[in-house]
């Protein structure tokens, strides 16, 4: 039977510690790959990732359950990364340069197999900024709601709706100036 | 936020995506320091700073100086008060007992009171301070 994260949550809260191991498992890869993005080092991203599981743990008693768990561990996650390179001081904001084509939007992304959309979109995604990484891994990949994201990213509900919006924009520029690429090399 | 048909194929085409892993330890690390930080916690819920003893001598003094407090608002003195309160109780041999004891005390040199109390406050502290380490 498949349970629910409020179930292991809640049984992580009435002592069964080896019940975290099911939410570790469970978003590990995702927490690790907004670290990942936001610190551009694999070992402190790493490490931020544990250090964001562990606050997470600690702080579990003040999980009601209001909103979804995803959330506030992205929530956990993303700040503590955010801090981590506002202390740090890291250069960030690798590709915000990305010029917005004009109409981004119509390059026929739907004309392509289901393999190599995989394959550019994986590709694009590692050019783009850690913000737009970021609102985009959450909106797309996790399914979560423009009010959910802006609660993880600390941002107003229209800001969030503008810089997804933006941010989607950066990516089919992307993934146009790539597909284009490929044609001409394949003519 | 309405979804377009290419927006529709770029979020079925995100589910596709392969996200950068963490090592192959990284949930047992993250689990090592989870049951750390639970026995901590539990062991912090166990020993408790203070003993029951401790606090049985902190309530009693502290009656014992509400009493006194009390009595010298009232204005009341000490035997009358005893008077009334124990109107059975051999009063005179209760003051007997008390001024022998103050007397005793008043014999004390100055300094041996000194030491008694300062290693009464470093043992006190060293206790103290010993049972905080092993919470910290």
């Amino acid at each position: 039977m498949q349970h629910d994260d409020l179930y292991y949550i809640d049984k992580v809260k009435n002592g069964d510690t080896r019940s975290f191991s099911y939410i570790v498992e469970k978003y590990k890869d995702i927490v690790f790959s907004v670290a990942l993005k936001v610190l551009k080092n694999h070992d402190e991203a790493e490490e931020m990732a544990q250090e964001s599981f562990i606050k997470a743990y600690n702080s579990l008693h003040t999980f009601r359950g209001k909103s979804k768990f995803s959330t506030w561990m992205y929530s956990i996650t993303y700040n503590h990364c955010i801090s981590q390179v506002r202390k740090k001081k890291y250069e960030t904001g690798s590709l915000d340069n990305v010029q917005v084509a004009d109409d981004p939007d119509n390059f026929g992304f739907e004309k392509f197999n289901d393999e190599t959309r995989k394959k550019y979109l994986q590709s694009a995604l590692k050019k783009l900024p850690e913000e737009d990484y970021t609102l985009l891994i959450l909106f797309y990949y996790e399914d979560q709601s423009v009010g959910e994201i802006s609660g993880v990213m600390n941002l107003s509900e229209s800001n969030t709706k503008v810089k997804l919006h933006r941010a989607r924009k950066k990516l089919y520029t992307i993934l146009q100036e790539t597909l284009k690429d490929e044609i001409h090399s394949l003519l | 936020m309405k979804e377009s048909n290419e927006d529709k194929i770029l979020r079925s085409t995100f589910k596709t995506v392969e996200l950068d892993k963490p090592g192959h330890n990284f949930t047992s690390n993250v689990m090592n320091k989870v049951h750390d930080i639970a026995a901590t916690k539990l062991e912090t819920k166990s020993l408790k700073i203070f003993g029951a003893k401790f606090w049985i001598i902190i309530f009693l003094f502290v009656a014992l100086a509400a009493v006194l407090v009390i009595l010298s608002l009232t204005g009341m003195q000490p035997e009358s008060a005893i008077n009334e309160l124990l109107p059975s109780i051999d009063n005179g041999q209760v003051n007997e007992g008390y001024r022998s004891v103050l007397n005793e005390i008043n014999r004390v040199p100055v300094s041996v009171a000194a030491i008694l109390i300062a290693s009464s406050t470093l043992i006190f502290f060293e206790r103290f301070l010993s049972k905080r380490k092993i919470h910290s």
